[in-house]
Parts: structure tokens; C-alpha cells; sequence
């Protein structure tokens, strides 16, 4: 798998490969500063990362889906399936792609580690939420052969878990809610949470293998 | 030389191909059969896309299944071909050289070399989605035939193509054929009859006939005849088209029975509907 393919994957999604870096270095900043003008910057704290749990997380399965349409609904798209034995799965290519969303939510949580202190758990919390997106993407875009229909069912699934108040969506829901982070609640809610993306991501290994 | 020995494909239950053996040597090959047949399956076998229920494909005597090697001497183009139309025709193929693992060196050169011969050299600045289907068919065309492979699939090549694109990829193909094996899938008929110095004839999964254009159309001998369309139609007559002389309606049909009526030179398209049909 060579890097490079990556770079002209980006270049080919065009204006999609604006949306993630729109919401994480203008709307989240832009959210931020309002919030810190009404409630001050301490008072804000939980409020900014209840309302950056609503995007970030969502946000990191942009860049996959849109890469992947082309790995799935593309005209010809079993040419990037045969040209290489080692070409066949794709999962260093969604790491990759993973790992360049994470880094640029790194430069948002380290401006932010500017104003706020101990902002580390909400990083590795949000890390590992985006990785359980991430990974739930790569199963079901192999698994459903739709980039659309997989992304529609994952969002669906953030805004039940985020805006409805059931027993149901406690239950199954990633997202934190406002919790104040400790190390215990990384300890138990982000490893289950770690564990259950890990399995997601095999079973798109796997997906992936038997797609052709 | 590549080999095909003695293959089986299922999807499920459903038996595709079925002890399917052919040999490839260096030429151009029409793979010919209704849709359903079986060609399409074949060709995602030899390009490594399927794992094979039993049998091989072999080049040189070595297997083709998972040798990075081997593989990357099989160029091919799929039945549609539309991959990152907002990369120009340059990054388009450039990905493709990346895939096959060209050379850096040697990337501009191969790029230029293969737009020049499928014409697309004046379009290399250009948008893939600012092309025609012809020229998005052409681009395929140069991305099967980047890094000199020897052997060049081309699955349903000329499918929705005009009569001017259509003669210009039987040019194509007869400029690159040197040393290679080049097989064209199709189901049209006209497609492998001027190009093809051997042609397969598949249906439901099985090799009907292997042989020269010549050959297919001697399957036809004594079997095309013309007749009048107000003449009873026989149960064995396989009417192959209607069409109209002098204000009278005439059959072109095909019948294994020696009949008392106007008999025709056959013609490559008669030769395969025997075959296929079992005439």
C-alpha cells in the first residue's frame, strides 16, 4: 500500500474534503468562542465538549466515506481490488485515513489545552469514539456495498444516541453526555468502547476479503 | 503461454464455470457468449478478483493466483471504467502506475507513451469528468495497457461505444498486440470477427467451441437459408432476421434439417448461433 495513493484519494473528493476541516478549525472554534463569551472560559469547559461530541466523532467517517465510494460504487472500482494481491484489503488505507482525521483534531485539542487544563481524557475519549465510527463505516460499506445507506444508518444511530433520552440509547450510546472525565470512566466506557471498535474493524477486514 | 486448466467456479450453489480448459498463446482471443455465459466470471478469475473451487491458471507454467508478479503482467479493462473523474487524465493514470508499482523513472514516460496510443495525449491536463464515454473507455484502455503487460483483458470493450470509437479501439488493439495475449470479452459479434485470430464461444459456463473465424462459420455450412416470411415456418427454423427486398419479406433462418430452399454463404454470426444454439 503506498502513500501516495492516499494523497490522490483526498484530491479526488474535491470540495467533501473541505467539510472536517471546516467543522474542526472554523465552526468548532467559532462555537467555542461564543460559548466562552456567555459563560466564561472555565464555566464553558463541559458545555464546548458536550457540543464538540455532537461533531467530531460523527465528522471522522466523512473522509472514508467519501474516499470509499469510489472503493465500492466506482465504475470499474474491481481494477483496485486485482492489480496487487496486498491491494486487496483496504484497512491501512482507512487507518491512514483515520489517523490523518485524528491528527487534525489533535491541533484543535491542543489550542484548546491553551485555555482549559487536563484536556487529555477528552482527546483519548473523543480518539476512541471516532475510531468506533471509523471502524463501524469500514464494516458496513462492505457489508451494505452503499457508502450513502452506511453513512445515513451511522449518523441515525449518533443522533438517537445523542438527542434521545431512552433507556435503549444509554445502553448502546458511545457518547459521554457532559460526563466529567476521569480516569475511571476512560478506564471502563472508552476501553468497552476501544474493544468493540477493535472487533468492528476485523469484521471489515474481513468483509473487505470476501467483497471480491 | 496462459492456461486455463480445468476450472470450476460457483457462486453458492449456482455453478458458473464448469471445467472450463482453454490456452492462450500470444494473439488476440474474442471471447464470444450470450450475457450469462460465464465470460465475465472467467475473466474476474484470470485477473486474480475470484478465488477458484478448483483448477488453475497458469502463465508460463506457474500459477497467477496471489504472485504479485505475474499479476501485474495482466493488464485489464473492466466492463465500466469510471474511476476518480476529478482527477485529471495525468493523476488518474499516475494512481494506476502507483497500483502496478512502475518505476517512479520511468511513470512520466509510460503515462505519455500509453495516451499516445489511445489518443489521448492532447488531454492529459484534462478532468476525467470532462471527457466522453469514448475517451473515459480510451483512458481504460491506457490504464490496462500501462507497464507493457503481456497479457491485456478487455471486457465488453466496445459495449455503448459509437461506430467511430468502435473502429478506433479494433485500431488499438491491432497497434498493441505484439507480443501479447489480448482477449476480448464480448457479446458482439462483429467486435471479434475482424480482430480476433482465435474465438471461444461460451455458454452457460462451458467452452462451446474453440477455433478460427473460419472455422466458427463452417458450424454454419448448409444451415442459412433464405425464405420467403408468408412460407409456413418449420419448428426446426431458428430465424435469425427479418428483412425486407423488393417489397417482399424475407427469413434469414438457420436449420439443421436439408431443406428445398435458397441456400446462403455463412457468415461468422450464423456459425455462432449454431453453436449456441445447438443447430
Amino acid at each position: 500500500m503506498d502513500i501516495r495513493l492516499i494523497y490522490y484519494d483526498f484530491k479526488n473528493l474535491k470540495t467533501y474534503f473541505y467539510v472536517p476541516i471546516f467543522i474542526i478549525y472554523l465552526f468548532i472554534p467559532v462555537l467555542s468562542i461564543g460559548m466562552v463569551k456567555m459563560y466564561g472560559v472555565e464555566n464553558s469547559k463541559i458545555m464546548i465538549f458536550k457540543e464538540v461530541e455532537k461533531f467530531i466523532p460523527i465528522i471522522s467517517m466523512w473522509w472514508t466515506t467519501f474516499i470509499f465510494r469510489e472503493y465500492i460504487e466506482g465504475d470499474g472500482n474491481e481494477l483496485l481490488y486485482c492489480i496487487n494481491k496486498t491491494g486487496k484489503i483496504k484497512s491501512f488505507q482507512i487507518f491512514i485515513i483515520f489517523l490523518c482525521y485524528v491528527l487534525h483534531v489533535g491541533i484543535l485539542f491542543l489550542v484548546g489545552n491553551i485555555f482549559w487544563d487536563n484536556i487529555l481524557f477528552e482527546f483519548i475519549k473523543t480518539v476512541v469514539q471516532c475510531f468506533f465510527f471509523t471502524s463501524a463505516i469500514y464494516v458496513l460499506i462492505y457489508t451494505l456495498k452503499s457508502t450513502t445507506i452506511s453513512f445515513m444508518i451511522l449518523l441515525i444511530y449518533a443522533l438517537f444516541s445523542l438527542f434521545i433520552n431512552s433507556k435503549i440509547s444509554q445502553v448502546i450510546s458511545i457518547f459521554g453526555n457532559g460526563d466529567i472525565l476521569i480516569m475511571n470512566i476512560i478506564s471502563t466506557k472508552s476501553l468497552k468502547i476501544l474493544f468493540v471498535s477493535t472487533i468492528l474493524f476485523i469484521i471489515g477486514v474481513y468483509k473487505n476479503k470476501v467483497f471480491y | 503461454m496462459l492456461e486455463v486448466i480445468k476450472l470450476h467456479k460457483s457462486f453458492k450453489k449456482k455453478e458458473v464455470l464448469k471445467n472450463v480448459s482453454l490456452e492462450f498463446k500470444n494473439g488476440i482471443y474474442g471471447l464470444l457468449g450470450p450475457n450469462g455465459a460465464g465470460k465475465t466470471t472467467l475473466i474476474r478469475c484470470m485477473v486474480n478478483l475470484y478465488d477458484l473451487n478448483s483448477g488453475s491458471i497458469e502463465y508460463c507454467g506457474s500459477s497467477i493466483n496471489g504472485n504479485n508478479d505475474l499479476l501485474s503482467n495482466i493488464g485489464y479493462l473492466p466492463q465500466k471504467f469510471g474511476l476518480f473523474k476529478e482527477l485529471t487524465v495525468y493523476e488518474n493514470l499516475k494512481y494506476f502506475c502507483i497500483l502496478k508499482k512502475i518505476y517512479k523513472s520511468r511513470m512520466d514516460d509510460e503515462i505519455k507513451n500509453c495516451l499516445i496510443s489511445v489518443n489521448l495525449e492532447d488531454r492529459i491536463s484534462h478532468k476525467v469528468s470532462s471527457l466522453s464515454g469514448g475517451m473515459i473507455r480510451r483512458l481504460g484502455i491506457a490504464q490496462a495497457i500501462l507497464g507493457h503487460p503481456k497479457i491485456i483483458i478487455f471486457d465488453e470493450p466496445t459495449a455503448g461505444l459509437d461506430p467511430e470509437e468502435r473502429i478506433r479501439f479494433k485500431n488499438i488493439v491491432a497497434q498493441i498486440n505484439k507480443d501479447r495475449i489480448i482477449i476480448i470479452s464480448t457479446h458482439i459479434v462483429e467486435d471479434v470477427e475482424a480482430s480476433c485470430n482465435k474465438i471461444i464461444i461460451m455458454n452457460e459456463g462451458r467452452v462451446l467451441k474453440y477455433g478460427s473465424s473460419e472455422e466458427i462459420k463452417s458450424e454454419a455450412n448448409g444451415k442459412v437459408y433464405e425464405v420467403e416470411k408468408n412460407l409456413n415456418a418449420d419448428e426446426y427454423w431458428y430465424v435469425e432476421k427479418s428483412f425486407s427486398r423488393n417489397e417482399k419479406t424475407f427469413m434469414r433462418i438457420l436449420s439443421n434439417k436439408k431443406e428445398n430452399l435458397k441456400s446462403l454463404e455463412p457468415t461468422i454470426e450464423d456459425g455462432y448461433m449454431c453453436i449456441v444454439k445447438g443447430i
